[in-house]
């Protein structure tokens, strides 16, 4: 791309970021894409005409309101006069630090603000129709988004209000499974969604499979010129992506199998790629001993982004153990910089030991992992952050009986960043087939990134849920948490009151085979 | 003596060798329920014959098999000897194929006595009898087998099928002797093939519902079905309980997740425990779904072979509540011969906890769902992956009020936090709407435990770059580390700026003025 392209390429894209700055993200369009809208439809006349031609339809949904009472983090400023001392790093008198730069008159403060509500509904529906011709089915995952009330603006995507996850056909036979519509690739690389096709063929239990279309972001489920990334970066991708892949299983024997797969998103103008990645997976058994191993590999940086090999064998006395070592370096997209700022990995070494009593009524399981980080090349001498972590855990379960469960655990995780400790303790009785009580309460310290004034946060919940026909369950849940900050100093209060109603329910034909599992 | 002669005294004794033999005899089923026995030897010098009394044994006349009362009442009179309680016994029970008529010609002809069945031993004096055994019968009969409830005997010769008998009362057909073979541990798990061959054996002493009991598929095979059902048999297996034993692979280490072979291939063996429902606990989609068809289909499933899913993490939050509970331990045992054993009651609809996946499956199902070892399309649909691959509609994965701690799993990466969230836009933009994230600001109060942190920072982001860009959007690190800011190089040692450059230029345009690979 010339300097030229270059430059107007940044100047629409700065103009166009304007604009979209402008408008109001709830008074935005739907952003569903014209082809899952045109699938969803599709699939809605399905549900209506199935019932004559098909052996069945099912559809469920999801409802869930949240109520939650926090206080978000504000800036605030006072004159750097009214604070004692000098230098850029002061306190006041009431034990606040704040930050006083030499420039500025003033000194700066984050502070918790007034307390705000906000009330998040979320509404999933899932559609399957079958029966369609020998191998022919059709299946939707539907979202929306909204607000019942509060400060709609403090959670994430509640003005975001219709979204389609996946909604396909597919004609599924012995030889081979095509797929058209909305959908995911699950491999190595993760999930990704997309919309447009994929042909998988099958060979005994080996298998290949060949996908591409237009990429959705992963993890978000939108295009890549959507609003929502325009929404929290200035500089978003100026072309959708185009993603494309190819999937190879083989299964030499009932016990090992592997997998490779390789897979680009390409933007949409092809200049360029957003990236270009390489996954391999593996799992066998010998000698007793499960291995499993997979790893994540990045061509455009030529970095391994994660690498893990993991042992598991049933020792005598119920023992489970598992070792594992791990390498991990962060993978980023090309359309950010962020890849191109040096990363570096961390390798861990992590062991489990699992045990079971008499029927699996007592578990007891506990596990530490240490990690070293690669040399950053970045350190400051005599500023010296951690370059290793640990973290360790254990965990306990007894079923008391039939009905009553109950569980607990601590852990601890120390790194360079941020670090934790808690402790957890929960109940479930289950009254009824169709009743279930439950309760916990929780204690964690955490030192957020490199912070003072943090704190303790001690917790309850409890939770009931109601089965009121076969096909439909309510569940509500409640929890108070209490920051107690620490070091004397105020700052974040990350306090919180949470509750939440959501109420699940499906219709319409069972498959067949099976009550379904909720 | 002649059996005419004799016929009436011997008839007498054979009836009453059957109640002095009762109290010999291992199994209930011999025993009369008559108030008292008739005392044979006190009598000797009385009866000359057993026809005498007994007359329709030989004659087949059902009202002179046993003597009446009054017959009694001719000497025990009160005068000439006391009355004594006596009540004419209820006529023999029907479960034997023998028929006293029938045997009397061979009596005859072979010049045997009553007495060759029932005295009491050989050379026992007149009319010392106890009720028969089945040796008696065994010593004549062709086949001869070593003992009544040897394994090589054949009942059919003695015995018509239990359904078929009229007077049998329940409580004695729980009585009933078991034979030898019964006893071995293995047997429960071997009795298939015999049952095939010689059902008529097995129905001596069983009914269909017999083997209902724990055969879940009892409506579909043969054997069963050529039995005759019994509501004896019936009232009795109400309660109780199935016995099945646990197939040696069952044991095996991770069973459950490869039992496709076995499954596929003797899928009959696998109704005899386990029905549909057993399969569809875990298996609610296409996998497999041509074999669970070939199992018995039914709701309840198998009395006692139940299966369920554990109970997961009570940390979390309810929704991922199982429907059932796990089974009962005292249910298990194990017999002499290290098998083990699950032996439930029918009405026990207590599931038995299955574990599809090993423990901390969620955190280690990478390389098994990736590479194909688990078909998880054949069990889970897209939208089980979505829960929590794009994971907004479930908290089934965190614990409760996981935002609170989630920045040490953050930085420590114990997951990959992008696996399911877009760092950019689910983490950033809840930081923003928080408060939390810069949002263009410089010379930030947050990071305010590092009062140098300007110098520690280059480390910071090198060691958790993710995180940063939680918070920080691309342009706040752009107004030093680009040549339209600072010029601050960010790269490493190692940076490939061509290859980089191949596939995104685009990437570096946004920091150089100029094409950084040109000429390179």
């Amino acid at each position: 791309m010339s300097s030229a392209r270059l430059e107007r390429s940044r100047a629409a894209r700065g103009t166009a970021m304007t604009e979209l700055r402008a408008v109001t993200r709830s008074s935005q369009p739907l952003r569903t894409p014209r082809a899952a809208r045109v699938v969803g439809v599709l699939l809605a006349l399905g549900a209506v005409s199935t019932p004559l031609v098909a052996q069945g339809i099912r559809i469920s949904g999801t409802t869930w309101v949240q109520s939650i009472d926090l206080r978000p983090l504000e800036q605030d400023s006072l004159l750097a006069a009214q604070v004692a001392g000098e230098g850029s790093s002061r306190r006041t008198s009431d034990g606040q630090l704040v930050q006083c730069p030499a420039s500025s008159a003033w000194c700066f403060f984050s502070t918790s603000g007034a307390r705000e509500t906000t009330t998040p509904l979320l509404q999933d529906l899932s559609l399957a129709a079958w029966g369609l011709g020998r191998g022919v089915s059709a299946q939707a995952h539907l979202r929306a988004r909204s607000a019942l009330g509060g400060t709609a603006a403090r959670w994430p995507r509640a003005d975001d209000h219709l979204d389609a996850l996946d909604a396909f056909v597919q004609v599924d036979r012995a030889a081979g499974r095509l797929r058209v519509g909305r959908q995911w690739a699950t491999n190595g690389l993760g999930a990704y969604n997309f919309d447009g096709g994929a042909l998988l063929l099958r060979r005994g239990a080996h298998s290949v499979e060949a996908y591409g279309g237009r990429a959705l972001a992963q993890g978000l489920n939108e295009t890549y010129r959507s609003a929502e990334i325009g929404a929290v970066d200035e500089l978003p991708p100026d072309q959708n992506g185009n993603l494309v892949g190819v999937r190879l299983r083989l299964r030499p024997s009932d016990l090992t199998a592997l997998s490779f797969v390789y897979q680009r998103v390409i933007a949409g103008d092809r200049s360029g790629l957003y990236s270009e990645r390489v996954a391999a997976d593996a799992t066998t058994r010998l000698f007793g001993v499960v291995i499993d191993a997979n790893s994540t590999f990045d061509v455009a940086g030529n970095d391994v982004n994660e690498a893990r090999l993991r042992l598991s064998r049933t020792l005598p006395r119920a023992l489970q153990l598992s070792l594992e070592a791990r390498r991990h370096r962060p993978f980023f997209e090309l359309w950010t910089i962020w890849g191109a700022f040096a990363p570096v990995a961390f390798d861990e070494a992590r062991a489990e030991l699992g045990w079971r009593g008499a029927a699996a009524r007592l578990q007891l399981s506990a596990h530490g992992a240490y990690r070293k980080y690669e040399d950053t090349d970045a350190d400051v001498g005599f500023l010296p952050l951690r370059t290793t972590g640990w973290r360790t855990g254990l965990d306990a379960s007894w079923l008391f009986n039939d009905r009553l469960v109950a569980s607990a655990s601590t852990a601890a995780d120390i790194g360079f960043g941020s670090s934790r400790s808690d402790a957890n303790a929960g109940v479930r009785w289950r009254a009824s087939e169709r009743l279930s009580l439950g309760g916990s309460v929780s204690a964690l310290q955490s030192i957020y990134e490199f912070r003072v004034g943090t704190g303790r946060v001690f917790g309850a919940t409890a939770d009931a849920s109601l089965r009121l026909t076969p096909e439909t369950r309510i569940t509500v849940d409640g929890g108070l948490y209490h920051h107690r900050l620490t070091n004397d100093a105020p700052g974040t209060n990350w306090s919180q009151r949470r509750a939440s109603v959501r109420l699940e329910w499906t219709i319409g034909s069972d498959p067949g085979l099976a009550r379904g599992r909720p | 003596m002649t059996i005419a002669r004799y016929s009436w005294r011997a008839l007498l004794v054979f009836a009453a060798s059957f109640l002095a033999a009762a109290s010999a005899l291992p199994a209930q089923v011999y025993r009369r329920v008559d108030p008292a026995p008739f005392p044979h030897e006190r009598h000797a010098k009385l009866f000359p014959t057993c026809s005498g009394c007994h007359d329709g044994q030989v004659t087949g006349d059902p009202s002179t098999v046993m003597p009446p009362a009054s017959l009694c009442e001719k000497c025990h009179d009160g005068k000439t000897k006391p009355r004594v309680p006596y009540t004419t016994p209820t006529p023999r029970q029907d479960f034997l194929r023998f028929r006293h008529a029938a045997h009397a010609s061979e009596v005859d002809t072979a010049s045997r006595q009553c007495a060759s069945c029932h005295a009491t031993r050989e050379g026992a004096p007149w009319m010392s009898v106890r009720r028969a055994t089945p040796e008696s019968c065994l010593g004549c009969h062709t086949h001869r087998a070593s003992a009544h409830l040897a394994n090589d005997n054949r009942c059919t010769t003695c015995h018509i099928p239990l359904a078929q008998s009229t007077t049998i009362t329940a409580g004695e057909i729980d009585s009933l002797p078991k034979p030898t073979s019964h006893n071995d541990a293995r047997y429960v798990s071997q009795h298939g093939g015999e049952a095939k061959e010689g059902v008529e054996r097995c129905a001596t002493c069983h009914a269909r519902e017999s083997c209902a009991r724990c055969h879940v598929n009892a409506s579909t095979l043969p054997a069963i079905q050529a039995m005759l059902p019994d509501a004896r048999v019936k009232s009795l297996m109400r309660w109780r309980v199935a016995s099945y034993p646990t197939p040696d692979d069952h044991r095996t280490e991770g069973w459950e997740s490869a039992h496709r072979k076995a499954a596929s291939g003797a899928t009959a063996t696998c109704a005899t425990c386990h029905a549909q429902s057993s399969c569809t606990t875990c298996h609610i989609g296409e996998l497999g779904r041509d074999v669970i068809r070939r199992l018995p289909d039914g709701r309840d499933g198998a009395p006692g072979v139940r299966l369920g899913l554990p109970p997961t993490a009570t940390l979390s939050v309810p929704f991922a509540t199982p429907v059932h509970a796990p089974t009962r331990a005292t249910g298990q045992q194990r017999d002499a011969a290290g098998g083990l054993f699950m032996n439930v009651a029918l009405r026990d609809t207590t599931p038995k906890m299955v574990r599809p996946h090993p423990d901390g499956f969620a955190r280690n199902h990478a390389a098994s769902a990736a590479s194909g070892k688990l078909t998880c399309e054949g069990c889970h649909t897209q939208r089980f992956c979505a829960d929590c691959h794009a994971g907004e509609s479930k908290r089934a994965f965190h614990v409760a009020n996981f935002v609170v701690r989630h920045a040490a799993n953050s930085y420590s990466r114990d997951l990959d936090c992008a696996g399911c969230h877009n760092t950019e836009v689910f983490c950033r933009g809840c930081h923003q709407a928080q408060g939390i994230a810069a949002r263009g600001r410089s010379g930030g109060t947050y990071h305010n435990g590092q009062p140098l942190w300007l110098l520690q920072h280059g480390q910071a982001a090198r060691q958790g770059l993710e995180g940063c860009a939680t918070c920080h959007a691309q342009r706040d690190c752009m107004k030093c580390h680009s040549q339209r800011g600072w010029g601050v190089s960010p790269h490493g040692d190692d940076f490939d700026a061509t290859r980089l450059g191949a596939r995104a230029k685009a990437m570096c345009a946004r920091c150089h003025l100029t094409d950084p690979t040109r000429g390179r």
